[in-house]
């Protein structure tokens, strides 16, 4: 008999004044971190978590996943509404999102945002739920090389279905795992590509990269095209927009659950992190969706896609942070941190003994998810008024507290001027018609494409056929070719189709 | 297509590709075996597919080849779509391919004057900060791009700069992080 005795026990934390409160105070938290560019909710998690010691471990938990739950809703506000992403896992929502918001249709964007961030938190929590019990065996059954398939088969889905030319988009890719592979590799032990430079060793720091890509970029489109952040505010029609883009979700079943098990997916398998989970998605949602040709261009489905995807993945990785104490992830190494600071030990044991903080860590991330979101449409109002200010104003402001937060992260002055390079690297591919996307999507697959070839090739000695010995690599092999070849054979159709149309 | 190959940001900026992924190949070949595995599985075939979308510059039929458009499979009047979704479809079929055929980007597109004066600014700020630190050269960079560039007022101009830092310091406060001072007021530089 399921024993529900925890699930209540978490409930009744939570109706406690003093935990609601917290909850609340962490998820305003969150929201504050997660839309400043470039600073995020994770820095929220570090700032705040030493103000938790000597608390109860449950209410702490309530306090630290209310500004972990409420951050990613956070950041998607500014990827939506003015191009810049708050967090790097936010840099998705800008390709559909901040179209919409330019076409005056900024409300019902944030209204898909809200729905789709609560639905698929929603989602990933029962996922986690019914599958936390029997987990553990399914992560181990992939190793290494089934591992490192995925990392390729996200890299190829997302060049194809970058749409445009293909050669761009995979070489995009390819540069991307390049960059990812310069400094000091931990896993091989070796620094390449330095340039005999001591600030290389570290490689390519992910924030300057992301700063670069998309805030320093935007900030030399704004000054250059002088371009209004929005077509300004025909859509703005209080909650009309939002309900509208709300319940407009809910005729998108297929993209909102496959969105979401792929983010829960993404979230148990360690290492897939939930930027690449919610590139992953937004290319599969391409791949499904009958209006492929508006991605990029302001398709709602394209944001359900992401954000769903974002959401159910923080919620997949408490499974192997709570299952095997090993962090899925930037999230669940921060959930484990905040465990181990109040004495708890991660794992089977934890599962066993401490049912009440295995629920309150699930409903707590969960309602978090539900309440930040909702609190942050008070915020999108007024957040909103920022599309009014004139470019100039908001492209100081954005330079300035980009680069001061790429700064923030490790206070290596060095790493504003990566941002800087990376910014101009962006511009430039953006008018040379080269997808960002696949660029970021390389960058982040490289260093764990390269952990787990590395792995995979000293398991079986050097033995290439390693990458094809087991079932699960073969089908993920195959499922990968088969998205190139059918993608590829129906553009020779369809040219024929076109060239047979020009001759009648 | 009529523009000549060099005259477009796409020549040059894959010329610009080429070199890098010929640096790191060049590079990987005295590397252990280990370390060059996954550089040269990458590099190798980027270099081919790099040359390709070269020669795709000379001749356009080999870069359309290549080119993967997912209009046909919406084509307004397929069995999976109503007359409404047709129509709709339609409409927006027609707004694409009007975006895609003028998509190209000419180098004569560009606004040099105004992307080389804000990439200058960019960089300016940046060795602001290295001599003056974030809290002087964040005031200053904010206050002359909007009073000069922006056309506000002082007083106006002033309050972004001071508002936009002071949020920034703040912030700074509270991660316990101490924000580069710049070398005139005692910061260190790194080891680069």
């Amino acid at each position: 008999m399921f024993d529900l005795s925890p699930v209540w026990a978490a409930l009744g934390q939570l109706a406690r004044p003093e935990v609601f409160g917290l909850m609340l105070l962490g998820n305003v938290i969150g929201l504050v971190f997660g839309v400043l560019p470039g600073v995020g909710g994770g820095n929220a998690f570090i700032l705040f978590l030493p103000l938790t010691f000597g608390w109860e471990p449950e209410v702490a938990i309530w306090f630290l996943m209310g500004m972990q739950g409420a951050s990613s809703f956070g950041g998607s506000l500014p990827a939506i509404l003015i191009k810049v992403p708050g967090d790097t896992v936010n840099a998705v929502a800008i390709f559909d999102g901040y179209p919409m918001t330019r076409r005056g249709e900024a409300t019902r964007a944030l209204g898909i945002d809200v729905m789709s961030n609560i639905l698929g938190a929603t989602i990933g929590a029962i996922v986690v739920i019914a599958l936390l019990p029997v987990m553990r065996g399914a992560v181990l059954l992939f190793g290494p090389a089934e591992l490192f398939w995925v990392a390729i088969m996200g890299l190829f889905t997302i060049a194809l279905a970058s749409g445009g030319n293909f050669l761009k988009g995979l070489s995009g890719g390819a540069v991307g795992i390049l960059f990812s592979l310069i400094g000091y590799s931990s896993v091989i032990g070796v620094q390449r590509f330095t340039l005999g430079r001591d600030y290389l060793w570290d490689g390519v720091q992910l924030i300057s990269l992301f700063i670069g890509l998309f805030a320093i970029a935007q900030v030399i489109e704004f000054c250059t095209a002088e371009v209004p952040i929005s077509r300004l505010t025909t859509g703005f029609k209080g909650f009309e927009g939002l309900r509208r883009g709300a319940v407009e979700v809910f005729s998108m079943p297929g993209h909102l659950l496959r969105s979401s098990a792929i983010g829960t997916l993404a979230g148990i398998i360690p290492g897939i992190g939930a930027t690449a989970s919610a590139f992953i998605s937004y290319s599969m949602a391409i791949q499904f969706s009958k209006k492929k040709h508006l991605f990029h261009k302001g398709n709602p489905e394209g944001l359900v896609a992401a954000n769903a995807s974002i959401n159910a993945k923080e919620m997949g990785s408490l499974i192997p942070a709570l299952g095997f104490g090993i962090p899925g992830s930037i999230e669940g190494a921060l959930i484990l941190a905040a465990l181990l600071f109040h004495g708890l030990q991660p794992g089977p044991f934890l599962l066993r003994d401490q049912p009440g903080i295995v629920w309150a860590l699930i409903l707590s991330l969960w309602i978090s998810n539900v309440f930040g979101t909702l609190l942050g449409l008070f915020w999108a109002n007024w957040l909103s008024r920022l599309m009014a200010v004139r470019v100039v104003y908001m492209a100081p402001i954005i330079l300035v507290s980009s680069l001061m937060g790429v700064y923030l992260v490790r206070s290596n002055i060095w790493d504003i001027f990566m941002a800087i390079f990376f910014g101009v690297v962006g511009y430039a591919l953006n008018k040379a018609g080269f997808p960002v996307v696949t660029f970021v999507i390389g960058f982040l697959l490289g260093q764990l494409a390269e952990r787990y070839f590395f792995q995979a090739t000293q398991i079986g000695l050097g033995d290439p056929a390693i990458f094809f010995d087991s079932p699960i690599s073969l089908t993920i092999a195959g499922i990968t070719a088969l998205m190139v070849v059918g993608v590829v054979v129906s553009g020779v159709r369809s040219k024929r189709a076109a060239a047979a149309e020009v001759q009648v | 297509m009529t523009s000549r190959p060099w005259q477009r940001v796409s020549f040059w900026v894959i010329l610009a590709l080429l070199a890098f992924a010929l640096i790191i190949a060049l590079s990987s070949l005295g590397l252990k075996r280990d370390a060059k595995a996954l550089p040269q599985l990458v590099s190798f075939p980027l270099l081919a597919v790099l040359v390709l979308l070269l020669v795709g510059e000379f001749v356009p039929r080999v870069q359309r080849f290549f080119t993967i458009s997912w209009l046909p499979a919406a084509t307004p009047g397929s069995d999976n779509l109503d007359e409404a979704e047709g129509k709709e479809l339609e409409r927006e079929l027609e707004e694409v391919e009007r975006e895609e055929t003028a998509g190209e980007v000419l180098l004569s597109d560009i606004p040099w004057r105004l992307v080389s004066l804000v990439f200058l600014g960019i960089v300016l700020y940046g060795v602001m900060v290295l001599a003056a630190g974030f809290v002087v050269a964040g005031l200053v960079f904010t206050l002359v791009f909007v009073k000069w560039y922006g056309g506000a007022t002082w007083q106006g101009s002033l309050l972004l700069g001071v508002g936009t830092v002071g949020v920034m310091v703040a912030l700074a406060r509270l991660l316990a992080v101490d924000l580069y001072p710049g070398m005139l007021f005692g910061g260190k530089l790194p080891p680069f």
